[in-house]
């Protein structure tokens, strides 16, 4: 999984059925203390994640394995809002209380 | 979407797909990066459109490229981007929010 960085969002009326009412998110990939890499992607929101959080990326065929994405034509989602990560026995990002 | 691509000499299980040549660009200048990927349509994209692609087995879950050999297929025409809370593209100009929705 990658860490990334809500950017904004994407809107798109015309679509496969597959993936409609879907909300996808533009979002910067980052290095392992949050700062962005001025790469985007845009990739299907699973948790509510808003702009300015670092976030999770699962890509390729992985994305198919939950309830939602099962059989859908997805290849990057959103799977979670990080709080912390240690690097080290530092933190490189978060880790207040 | 940058232009079409024809072969008239393919796999059988590729007849009847539309493919279409594609530039990646950069979300945010939507400036083209001078890389190009050939796509099956899903959705009936025209030139100069920005749509979304997925790569790898996800490109065979539309019902146009089920059990086909596409590994690249596009799901949506995007009709604005939104970025920091300011549009950055607006294919109508008429988008003013961000849409939100679940999917079912």
């Amino acid at each position: 999984m990658n860490l990334a960085r809500v950017r904004g969002t994407v809107v798109a009326s015309v679509h496969s059925d597959k993936v409609a009412g879907a909300r996808w998110l533009l979002v910067e990939d980052c290095d392992s203390s949050g700062a962005g890499k001025g790469e985007y992607l845009v990739a299907l929101d699973m948790v509510g994640a808003d702009r300015g959080q670092l976030v999770l990326l699962t890509q390729g065929s992985s994305c198919r394995w939950t309830a939602r994405t099962d059989d859908r034509p997805m290849d990057t989602l959103v799977v979670a809002i990080v709080d912390a990560i240690d690097q080290g026995g530092t933190m490189s990002y978060g880790g207040a209380g | 979407m940058k232009g079409t691509v024809v072969a008239t000499h393919k796999s059988a299980s590729m007849e009847g797909l539309k493919l279409l040549l594609l530039e990646r660009i950069d979300a945010v200048s939507l400036k083209g990066k001078g890389e190009y990927v050939v796509g099956i349509d899903s959705v009936g994209a025209n030139v100069g459109e920005i749509v979304f692609y997925v790569t790898g087995s996800s490109a065979r879950m539309t019902d146009t490229t089920k059990g086909k050999p596409s590994d690249a297929t596009i799901i949506a025409i995007v009709d604005a981007i939104e970025k920091d809370g300011a549009l950055t593209y607006d294919k109508a100009g008429e988008h003013s929010a961000p849409g939100t929705g679940s999917m079912q």
